[in-house]
């Protein structure tokens, strides 16, 4: 087994800092490894997050561009306020959004419990992280990445075809004209992630680049879009949803999160393909969708305080 | 002995019925005038706009031939018809409150367990529901956004606008222009027709699934992410069709007389199977656009598999009978199907 990257090696590795020769032993390793593969894409999702974060919501070009403005402005105000002068300004309806946010620190037994909740996940995720940096050898310094061994250049075996169920794709030659056939015909796309990780060709350096990391020049709208509305969505506290809708909206976010990320990883491998990069962008779209949802109803929430 | 041979038969005349469990219960009834607490009236033009926004209650929509709008709560509390001042009204304010000693403020969504809205049939409806499930017929124009609910809407002549987030969508016997859109709910559309050439369907589903039958708009779309598309009936002659799944499926059940130019992709697994026979122009790899078509096309073989050369994506792109309409179908890992009706 080989050992995983550091990852103090992937942060330098997606800031440019390796030197030419460490930076493509990193990317051939990446190319095989799946762990070190989704370090990277949660070490690039961190540095976009922390870059949206701070991105003027100006450039943003999204449906509640005005509401987010408006809201981002409020929430801003209310954190630079002390907590204990919090008073709603005049002409402002703050005070209620101000006692709900405050509220969240008074433990009822259902925040009780949903804190107990949080902690049983965060103690199982470190003891998780423990556990796998105790199983899996780790390359801790330049020297020992350097003596990696290049990537294997023959693919994976591949399951032998069905004899006569399986033709080339590429359909080179004439076949005679079609006729009416209770068997269906089926096109099959069977190959898994795994298989297509293990294609050098798939995942040159240059694909796992920093600069490349990023698909392509919308995602990081969407990115600084879906932080901002994420933002609204918090700053309208409990109120906004019910229970049995927030169940709905959490359970639909991770369903857009997966999405994301699936054709985010098939993406990155090949940014030219376009379908891949379409179907991101449509969960993207989706995601923003949803959240521009349940922000508008925020706003309206906000109204109603 | 006869009496015990009685028993024994009622018993099993009744026991498949008694398992079958209840029978679901007939519509109910229009409520009667005094099932009503509150009711307000008001002189409205034929396309008056009527709006309403409540935190928490059922609505019901009916369009009649009155020219006026009549509105009912099955509770006390508040309930007013802030017009725009026109005699008749082109525009009216629904406004509730739980509370009969607080005047409700226009932009207020108010708390009602149950409000009936009756409206002339030329109406246009804006609804903004928090909590409750939604029923309309019969209106020309409806707009619902309703977070947390069902939407049933029929008889909708002219657009239907409909968002859910926690909720199903219905769509039936309706004209016009349409976009439904639910994330955790179905959307469904049956019977539902164009008025004009350029009105144009559209349904989308985050994690529930879309079931279309019947449309037969010449612009029709429909996505999902996690949810399944399904789209039953005969395609227009010059329609064009795009559905797409991120990890759902997508099924056409058509005709065995359709006749259209297929362009179906699956990017990383899943298969397209058709049950027509598509005279292929190309299939392709992933990350490749579609090659030059062959000469003579090409048609694969009913029943065979097929792999993708580049182990990712596939994409068939061909002609059943004369190609009158476009169907374009596309996944990201799950399964396109044509079927033969």
């Amino acid at each position: 087994m080989k050992k995983c990257l550091d990852e103090a090696i992937i942060q330098a590795y997606l800031d440019g800092e390796l030197s030419q020769e460490s930076a493509h032993a990193a990317a051939a390793h990446l190319a095989q490894c799946g762990a070190c593969a989704a370090a990277l894409d949660a070490a690039a999702t961190d540095n976009a997050f922390f870059a949206a974060s701070f991105a003027p919501d100006a450039n943003l070009n999204v449906p509640t561009e005005i509401l987010r403005a408006r809201i981002n402005a409020e929430v801003a105000r209310l954190e630079s306020a002390p907590a204990a002068d919090a008073r709603p300004a005049p002409g402002l309806n703050f005070g209620a959004l101000a006692a709900r946010l405050s509220g969240l620190f008074s433990f009822t037994p259902q925040r009780a419990a949903a804190f107990a909740s949080v902690l049983a996940v965060v103690a199982f995720a470190v003891f998780f992280l423990v556990v796998r940096r105790q199983t899996t050898p780790t390359i801790n310094t330049p020297s020992e990445l350097a003596q990696l061994e290049a990537p294997s250049s023959s693919p994976q075996p591949v399951a032998p075809a069905d004899g006569d169920d399986e033709v080339e794709a590429r359909v080179s030659e004439s076949r005679p004209p079609a006729v009416a056939s209770n068997r269906p015909t089926v096109l099959k796309a069977s190959a898994t992630r795994r298989r297509v990780a293990r294609r050098p060709a798939k995942a040159s350096p240059e694909a796992l680049t920093p600069e490349v990391a990023r698909v392509v020049p919308g995602e990081k709208n969407y990115e600084e879009a879906i932080v901002s509305l994420e933002r609204a969505v918090k700053a309208g506290g409990d109120a906004v949803l019910n229970q049995s809708a927030r169940i709905e909206y959490e359970r639909n976010i991770a369903v857009l999160d997966r999405a994301i990320e699936e054709t985010r990883r098939v993406a990155l491998r090949n940014p030219k393909d376009k379908d891949a990069v379409s179907f991101l962008m449509s969960a993207y779209q989706s995601k923003v969708e949803l959240l521009t949802t349940v922000a508008d109803q925020a706003q309206v929430a906000a109204i109603g305080r | 002995m006869k009496f015990l041979s009685a028993i024994i038969i009622l018993l099993l005349t009744c026991a498949p019925a008694a398992a079958q469990g209840p029978r679901p219960a007939p519509p109910p009834a229009p409520p009667a005038s005094e099932d009503f607490a509150l009711e307000r009236r008001a002189a409205a033009d034929p396309g008056v706009a009527v709006s309403l926004c409540l935190a928490t209650g059922d609505v019901i929509v009916r369009g009649w031939d009155r020219q006026e709008v009549r509105a009912r709560t099955s509770e006390g509390g508040a309930l007013a018809l802030q017009t725009d001042g026109g005699q008749p009204a082109r525009r009216i304010d629904v406004l509730v409150n739980e509370s009969s000693e607080e005047e409700p403020h226009p932009g207020d969504c108010g708390m009602t367990s149950a409000l009936e809205l009756s409206v002339p049939r030329g109406a246009t409806v804006n609804l903004r529901v928090q909590e409750g499930d939604v029923e309309v017929a019969d209106v020309a124009e409806l707009t619902v956004n309703n977070l947390s609910g069902d939407v049933d809407a029929r008889g909708v002549s002219r657009a239907a606008e409909v968002v859910t987030m926690s909720g199903d969508i219905s769509l039936a016997e309706s004209k016009g222009r349409a976009r439904l859109r639910a994330v955790s709910g179905s959307v469904e559309a049956i019977n539902v027709t164009p008025n004009a050439a350029g009105d144009a369907f559209e349904a989308s589903s985050t994690s529930g699934d879309v079931s279309l039958e019947g449309v037969t708009h010449t612009r029709v779309n429909g996505s999902t992410i996690s949810g399944s598309v399904l789209m039953t009936g005969a395609l227009a002659r010059g329609g064009t069709y795009d559905f797409k799944t991120i990890s759902g499926d997508v099924t056409l059940a058509l005709p065995a007389d359709s006749s259209f130019r297929l362009n179906a992709k699956v990017v990383l697994s899943g298969e397209i199977v058709t049950d027509f026979p598509v005279r292929a122009t190309s299939i392709s790899a992933a990350g490749e656009d579609p090659p030059a078509p062959p000469t003579p096309p090409a048609t694969p073989k009913p029943g065979r598999r097929v792999h993708a050369e580049e182990p990712q994506s596939t994409r068939l792109v061909g002609t059943v009978g004369t190609g009158d309409a476009a169907v374009n179908l596309s996944s990201f890992s799950g399964t396109l199907h044509l079927k033969r009706q």
